[in-house]
């Protein structure tokens, strides 16, 4: 029981002290929580709404391309940054004894906090520009518990990794731009060709935007298939890296020795 | 079966090896070979041998940090074992008194349980006002008192020293040093790292002797210094 209290406190007061440290770093501080999605969206405003696409449906483009931004950084922050978790504890845990399983949860958690952040303010745009919320909205609720089981699976299981082959942080710090392409943070998959678009929905993402998208902007309920296939991979993926934290628990000091 | 009768802690024939090379490397190097020993409840045990003897590796071993890949490391159960770390976690940017939680919490205590012990941290580490002040502004004698008084505060049923008998400056270094010895006169368990004779002649009743990466000699401190000794004198 107080085992269980102090594993809670570990994750709670670290997660406090990275936001903290965000907060007090910079002059700016928590401001740029915001403003980074905002810098993205103008970029991609900028480019597609106004450049490829011709400007057309200029302002139902802004909603789009913030939802998918929203969750796209909550997603790849955490996962880069989980991804390092081990490695960046290295003293850490050469000191003491810590369940390696905590050090990923930590930025699962900081993150997670900031996205409830900018999250209510999305949906303050979304209610101020696009449509008033409704009862509809609630669907967000099991949507975003699916996106938290991806972040949180993606995020263990690359913690759990990285140590075994530093190869795999530089594959993911440098994936991450590619992911985010074939994500459809700025472009619509629904709208590709059939032949292509079943290859874009096996990755959860694709789907799991799509859904914070039909809840939030389109009157309409999300498509429950993409939302469980999202949660099921976070899930596949968290408890193998559970499993390897765990197996390896009193390896990993050696190895990032 | 070994025997756990009265010991919190038993070691046998336990070898660490670490891994030279990459994750498909078979290549192992073993920094500890065959060790073993016990320490009962009270005792105070040294452990003295060349450096690179495998001493370090061996405290990592007993506070459970990394795990053994041959033999067994047994502890008591409920019993924790830890190494006194100094500054367990600190972040500069936090105030002296959330460093101080947050290290406790680290070393296996709740928070509750932490934020109980401020005043006496506080108290033993001579920090006073400054310990609403962020971290970033103590001087490096401010912090090691503030880490030792944390390591303290933490007590491990065994506790794992390295080496250090002092910290921060001189007449700090006399506080830290007294309420060590207090600590363990007053039964607290403890294993002892050094390679000074002296040191452990004075705080431990046995010793254990670690050459390239094995226990070579345990018993008695009054039976094995002298053979020690003159396994030293020999080379």
């Amino acid at each position: 029981m107080n085992r269980a209290v102090n594993w809670f406190d570990i994750v709670w007061l670290r997660a406090a002290a990275e936001l903290h440290r965000d907060v007090t770093r910079t002059y700016l501080g928590i401001l740029w929580w915001v403003i980074e999605p905002l810098l993205y969206m103008t970029a991609f405003y900028l480019i597609f709404a106004m450049g490829i696409r011709g400007g057309e449906d200029g302002e139902g483009f802004v909603g789009f391309l913030l939802a998918g931004l929203v969750i796209w950084k909550w997603f790849s922050t955490t996962v880069i940054q989980g991804a390092g978790a081990l490695l960046s504890n290295r003293g850490l845990i050469q000191q003491v004894y810590l369940p390696k399983v905590l050090l990923p949860l930590i930025p699962v958690t900081a993150n997670t906090l900031k996205f409830g952040l900018v999250l209510v303010l999305l949906l303050g745009y979304v209610w101020v520009f696009q449509r008033p919320p409704g009862w509809d909205w609630l669907a967000l609720v099991p949507v975003l518990v699916a996106a938290l089981l991806l972040v949180a699976g993606c995020t263990l299981f690359s913690a759990a990794l990285v140590p075994f082959a530093e190869d795999l942080r530089m594959l993911i710090n440098n994936g991450m731009l590619l992911l985010m392409f074939l994500s459809g943070v700025f472009f619509n998959v629904a709208e590709f060709p059939e032949a292509v678009r079943g290859w874009f929905y096996l990755n959860p993402l694709v789907g799991l935007l799509e859904a914070v998208r039909t809840v939030l902007l389109a009157p309409g309920l999300p498509d429950w298939g993409h939302v469980a296939y999202a949660a099921g991979f976070g899930v596949v993926l968290g408890a193998l890296g559970v499993f390897f934290l765990v197996r390896f628990d009193r390896v990993y000091p050696k190895r990032v020795a | 079966m070994a025997d756990h009768k009265d010991c919190l802690l038993q070691v046998s024939s336990a070898g660490v090896a670490y891994p030279a090379g990459g994750v498909f490397s078979r290549h192992k190097h073993w920094a500890l070979e065959d060790v073993s020993f016990d320490l009962h409840d009270g005792e105070v045990v040294g452990v003295i041998g060349r450096n690179g003897a495998g001493k370090s590796t061996l405290l990592k071993l007993l506070a459970g940090i990394i795990g053994p890949d041959r033999g067994t490391v047994w502890h008591k159960p409920g019993v924790r074992a830890s190494l006194l770390a100094l500054q367990v976690g600190f972040l500069p940017e936090l105030t002296g008194e959330e460093n101080a939680v947050l290290s406790c919490v680290l070393l296996g205590m709740t928070r509750k349980a932490a934020q109980s012990r401020l005043a006496s941290i506080a108290e033993f580490a001579e920090i006073g006002e400054a310990m609403g002040e962020p971290l970033s502004t103590y001087s490096a004698g401010m912090r090691a008192r503030l880490g030792f008084g944390v390591a303290l505060a933490a007590s491990p049923d065994v506790l794992l020293i390295d080496e250090v008998l002092g910290v921060g400056d001189a007449p700090f270094r006399k506080k830290s040093s007294a309420m060590l010895r207090e600590r363990i006169a007053s039964g607290q368990s403890a294993i002892i790292v050094s390679h000074s004779v002296n040191t452990l002649k004075d705080l431990c009743s046995k010793l254990v002797v670690i050459d390239k990466g094995r226990s070579v000699l345990c018993g008695p401190m009054d039976e094995v210094l002298p053979q020690y000794q003159a396994m030293v004198a020999n080379g």
